[in-house]
C-alpha cells in the first residue's frame, strides 16, 4: 500500500524533521561513462529479421509451456507472478516481436492452433534465437518483463526502459491524477510556472505532468518541468522519451542528486513531484526477485527506515515552492510511526 | 402458402389476340409476320410475369430512385454535403434493386419475343430448337431474376455490418465444460481467420484443467454479425473428456452469446451505476511489487453485470474495453428483447435464439454436429477447424425463407 502526501501550501510544513545525514548507496550497475546510449524498445526496432510460421510456432508453443511450468511457485516464492500473469506477457511480447501488418493474423494463428502455411515468412524485430534467449532470462533469471521488451505501458505513455532505471509502477499514475485534479483544477495558474519531477527515471512523471500543463495552459504560455536524476542511465533514458515525446522545449533533464541541480529556481516552482526510494533496506532481500535483484536498488532503498529521502524531501521542499505552490510524494504504508 | 406456385398460377400470358398464325406454317409458303405484332408503349403499361405485389413494390422503388436522383443533381443538395451523404447513400442502396429490375423487364421481353416467334415459325426444326432452347434458358434467367428481386425487397438487419463481443462461458459439465468453451473459441477464431475477420482477446477467465471459465473475443471485419448472429445459445457435446479414466461419455455446454459493437449513443452508462477496482487496489504495491496485473474489474450495478478485463497493457486500456464490452452487454439486451418480440410473432426457427436454447450437439463418436433448428448434420472434425459456413448459410436461407413468407402474407392482408 502507498500514500502519498499532498499539500496546497508551501511554507513551514514539515520543518522540524532532521537532515539524514547523506546516503552511499551505489547501484551495481551504475556506469561511470559520460556517454550511456540508451536501448530501443523492441517494438520501435524495424522488423529486418524473419523466421517461418512453423518456427514462430514452434518457439511459441515452448515458451508458453515454460511459463505455465512455473504455476505458483514464484508465488510462494516471493510474491512473483504466476502462470497466467507469465502468459500474458508473453502475448504482449509477441505484439511487440511480430511487425504491425501481419500482427492480429499471426497472433490468432498462434492461438487457434492453425497448422496452414507453416512456410509463410513472419517479418520479425528481432532474431528468434534472441527470443528464446530473453524468455529464458525471464523465467530462470527472473528478469523483468519490461526490461526484455525495453518498454512499458504508463496512463497513455510507451516509456522505454532499461536496466538501471526504476520501472514505473501503476501506483504513480495517481500522482498525475492529483496534478490535474487537485493543483490545476484549484489554481489554474499553476499550469504555466515550473515544475520539478526528483529522481525521475524513465521520466514518467516529467512527460505525463508537462503533458497535463500543455492541456491544462489552454494555449497560453505553457509552464516547464525540469527533472533530475542521479544516475547518468536514467538521464539517458530519460532524455529519450521526452525526445520521443517531442517534448524537449518543456521538459529539461539535469544530473543531480534532489535539489542541488535546482538552485536557480530556488523558491519559484509551481510544483514539486516525486517518486523516492522508500523501501526499508532490511526489506530489500525479501522483495520479488524482479524488483530486488534487477531494478536498481539507487531507485528503491530509503535507508533503514526507508524514509531517508522522503524526509530530505520534505525538508527541502519549503524553500523551492513559491508561495501557493504544490508538492506530491509517493511513499508506503507507514506501519511503525514511531520512526518518524 | 408456397410462393412459387403463386407465382405460376399468378402468370399473365401476354395475350395472342391479334395474332392469327399458328403453327403448321411452312416458312416457305408465305412471308413471315414480324414477331411484334402489338403495340407496347414501355413506360406506362407492363405486362408481367411476377406477383403483382412485387411489382408494385419494385415500381415504386424505381420511382422514388428517380426521384432522388434528380434531388441529387440540385445544386442546393450539392453544396450541403451532409445531405448530398445521406442521398447518395440511399440512392445507392436502391441502385441494386433498380438496375436488376430493368434486367427483369428486359428479359421478360425477350421472353416474350422468343415465344412469339416460337408460336410463328414451329415448321423450321432447326429453328424451333434454337428458339426453344433460348425461352429456356429465358425463363430460367427470369426465374433467378425474380428470386433475386425479392431478396433484394426484404428489409435487412440494420446490425448486420456491425461486428461484434462473443463470448463463451462454460456451462454444465465441470472442467470438461471448461475444455469444451476453450474448443469453441478455437474454432471462432479459425472461422475469423478464413473470413479474413479480426479477432482479438478481449478478457478470459481460465479453468483449472484447461479451456476457459469465459472468454470473451472481439470480431471485426466485414458483415460479422451477419453470418456470426446464428452462433449465440448452447452448444452441447457429448465425447469421452480428457479427464475421464473409465473411458465414459459425458455431455456438458458451452454458451455463446453474440453482442454486436454499441455506438455510445445507443447505451448510455450512468458513471453513478458504476463500480471500478483495479488489481492494484488494496493490495502490496508500488515499488515493492513489479508485476504487471492491469486487470479492471467493472461492476454495473444496475443489472449485475461483472465484467474483468485482462488482456491490456495499461489499467487504462483495460478501462475503456471493460466499458465497451458492458456497453455490448447491455445493447444486446435490449436488442434481444426486441427480437424476442418479433420471433414470437413470426414463430423464427433461426434469427438469434433464446440463451437457454440448445442450438448444436456436436457427438464425437458419431464425428457429427446436429444444428437443431435447420435438422441437419456437419462433419464434426472440419466443423471444429474453422468449416462453420454451410451451417451459417443454412441458418442465413432459412431466415430468408421466413422473411419472405412474412413479406408475402403481409402484402396479401393489406390488399386483401
Amino acid at each position: 500500500m502507498w500514500k502519498l502526501r499532498s499539500s496546497g501550501l508551501s511554507c513551514g510544513v514539515c520543518a522540524n524533521f532532521q537532515i539524514p545525514s547523506p546516503r552511499c548507496f551505489m547501484n551495481s550497475i551504475t556506469t561511470s561513462s559520460i556517454d550511456v546510449k540508451p536501448k530501443v524498445p523492441l517494438y520501435l526496432r524495424p522488423p529486418s529479421f524473419s523466421a517461418s510460421l512453423s518456427e514462430l510456432t514452434k518457439w511459441h508453443k515452448w515458451a508458453k509451456n515454460l511459463a505455465s511450468s512455473v504455476g505458483s511457485s514464484f508465488i510462494n516464492l516471493d510474491n512473483g507472478p504466476d502462470s497466467t500473469l507469465l502468459r500474458r506477457e508473453l502475448n504482449w511480447l509477441l505484439q511487440d516481436l511480430i511487425e504491425l501488418q501481419h500482427r492480429s493474423v499471426i497472433l490468432s494463428r498462434l492461438e487457434s492452433g492453425n497448422n496452414e502455411n507453416p512456410d509463410v515468412s513472419v517479418a520479425l524485430r528481432a532474431p528468434l534465437e534472441e527470443m528464446y534467449c530473453v524468455w529464458r532470462q525471464r523465467i530462470e533469471k527472473r528478469r523483468p518483463f519490461q526490461y526484455v521488451v525495453g518498454c512499458e505501458h504508463w496512463r497513455d505513455l510507451v516509456l522505454s526502459v532499461q536496466e538501471g532505471v526504476l520501472i514505473p509502477r501503476p501506483e504513480t499514475e495517481v500522482i498525475i491524477d492529483l496534478v490535474e485534479g487537485v493543483a490545476l483544477n484549484n489554481a489554474p495558474e499553476l499550469a504555466q510556472g515550473f515544475w520539478a519531477d526528483l529522481g525521475t527515471g524513465s521520466g514518467a512523471i516529467a512527460i505525463a505532468t508537462a503533458r497535463a500543463l500543455a492541456t491544462h495552459a489552454h494555449g497560453d504560455a505553457c509552464g516547464r518541468v525540469i527533472a533530475t536524476d542521479l544516475s547518468p542511465v536514467a538521464v539517458a533514458v530519460a532524455t529519450s522519451n521526452v525526445q520521443r515525446y517531442g517534448l524537449q522545449d518543456v521538459v529539461e533533464v539535469r544530473k543531480g542528486s534532489w535539489f542541488e541541480p535546482l538552485k536557480d529556481v530556488q523558491g519559484k516552482l509551481a510544483g514539486v513531484l516525486s517518486n523516492p526510494p522508500y523501501i526499508p533496506s532490511g526489506d530489500i532481500s525479501g522483495l520479488q526477485a524482479e524488483v530486488g535483484q534487477h531494478e536498481p536498488i539507487l531507485a528503491l532503498d530509503g535507508g533503514i527506515s526507508g524514509t531517508n529521502d522522503l524526509l530530505h524531501l520534505i525538508d527541502g521542499v519549503a524553500s523551492m515552492l513559491k508561495p501557493g505552490g504544490f508538492f506530491a510524494f509517493e511513499d508506503q504504508v507507514v506501519t511503525d510511526l514511531s520512526s518518524l | 402458402m408456397n410462393c412459387v406456385a403463386m407465382s405460376s398460377t399468378a402468370r399473365l400470358f401476354t395475350t395472342f389476340n391479334d395474332f392469327s398464325v399458328r403453327r403448321g406454317f411452312t416458312p416457305q409458303s408465305r412471308c413471315l409476320r414480324v414477331a411484334r405484332p402489338w403495340p407496347r408503349s414501355r413506360a406506362s403499361r407492363i405486362v408481367c410475369m411476377a406477383e403483382p405485389y412485387l411489382i408494385t413494390k419494385l415500381e415504386s422503388a424505381e420511382k422514388t430512385w428517380k426521384e432522388l436522383s434528380v434531388r441529387l443533381a440540385d445544386p442546393d443538395v450539392v453544396s450541403n454535403p451532409t445531405e448530398y451523404q445521406k442521398l447518395a447513400q440511399s440512392v445507392s442502396e436502391l441502385d441494386e434493386v433498380v438496375s436488376t429490375f430493368r434486367r427483369f423487364k428486359e428479359c421478360e421481353k425477350q421472353l416474350e419475343e422468343a415465344k412469339a416467334l416460337s408460336e410463328e415459325e414451329g415448321t423450321d426444326v432447326d429453328m424451333a430448337e434454337m428458339i426453344a432452347s433460348e425461352i429456356s434458358s429465358l425463363s430460367g434467367q427470369l426465374k433467378e431474376l425474380e428470386e433475386k428481386l425479392k431478396v433484394l425487397l426484404l428489409p435487412s438487419d440494420p446490425l448486420d455490418a456491425r461486428n461484434i463481443m462473443l463470448e463463451v462461458r462454460a456451462g454444465t459439465g465441470g472442467d470438461e465444460a471448461g475444455i469444451w468453451a476453450g474448443d469453441l473459441v478455437r474454432m471462432y477464431q479459425k472461422y475469423s481467420e478464413r473470413n479474413s475477420w479480426k479477432s482479438t482477446l478481449i478478457s478470459c477467465s481460465e479453468a483449472e484443467k484447461g479451456g476457459f471459465k469465459t472468454c470473451v473475443i472481439e470480431v471485426k471485419g466485414k458483415c460479422v454479425y451477419s453470418k456470426l448472429k446464428y452462433e449465440s445459445g448452447v452448444h452441447r457435446v457429448q465425447r469421452v473428456p480428457q479427464t475421464e479414466t473409465q473411458g465414459r461419455v459425458h455431455t456438458s455446454t458451452a454458451t455463446v452469446a453474440i453482442m454486436p459493437e454499441a455506438d455510445e449513443v445507443e447505451v448510455e452508462i450512468d458513471p453513478k451505476d458504476i463500480e471500478l477496482t483495479t488489481a492494484r487496489s488494496g493490495g502490496a504495491g508500488g515499488q515493492n511489487v513489479n508485476k504487471v496485473e492491469t486487470a479492471v474489474d467493472l461492476f454495473h450495478k444496475p443489472t449485475g453485470i461483472r465484467i474483468f478485463c485482462t488482456e491490456e497493457r495499461t489499467q487504462l486500456q483495460n478501462k475503456s474495453r471493460a466499458l465497451q464490452l458492458l456497453r455490448a452487454k447491455l445493447y444486446e439486451i435490449k436488442v434481444r428483447e426486441q427480437q424476442e418480440l418479433i420471433r414470437n410473432q413470426r414463430k423464427s426457427q433461426v434469427g438469434t435464439g433464446a440463451r437457454a436454447e440448445k442450438i448444436r450437439t456436436y457427438n464425437y463418436k458419431d464425428n457429427r454436429v446436429t444444428d437443431h433448428r435447420l435438422k441437419m448434420n456437419f462433419e464434426l472434425t472440419s466443423f471444429l477447424e474453422g468449416d462453420i459456413e454451410n451451417a451459417v448459410q443454412a441458418c442465413s436461407a432459412i431466415e430468408q425463407k421466413e422473411l419472405l413468407e412474412e413479406l408475402a402474407e403481409s402484402v396479401a392482408t393489406t390488399a386483401g
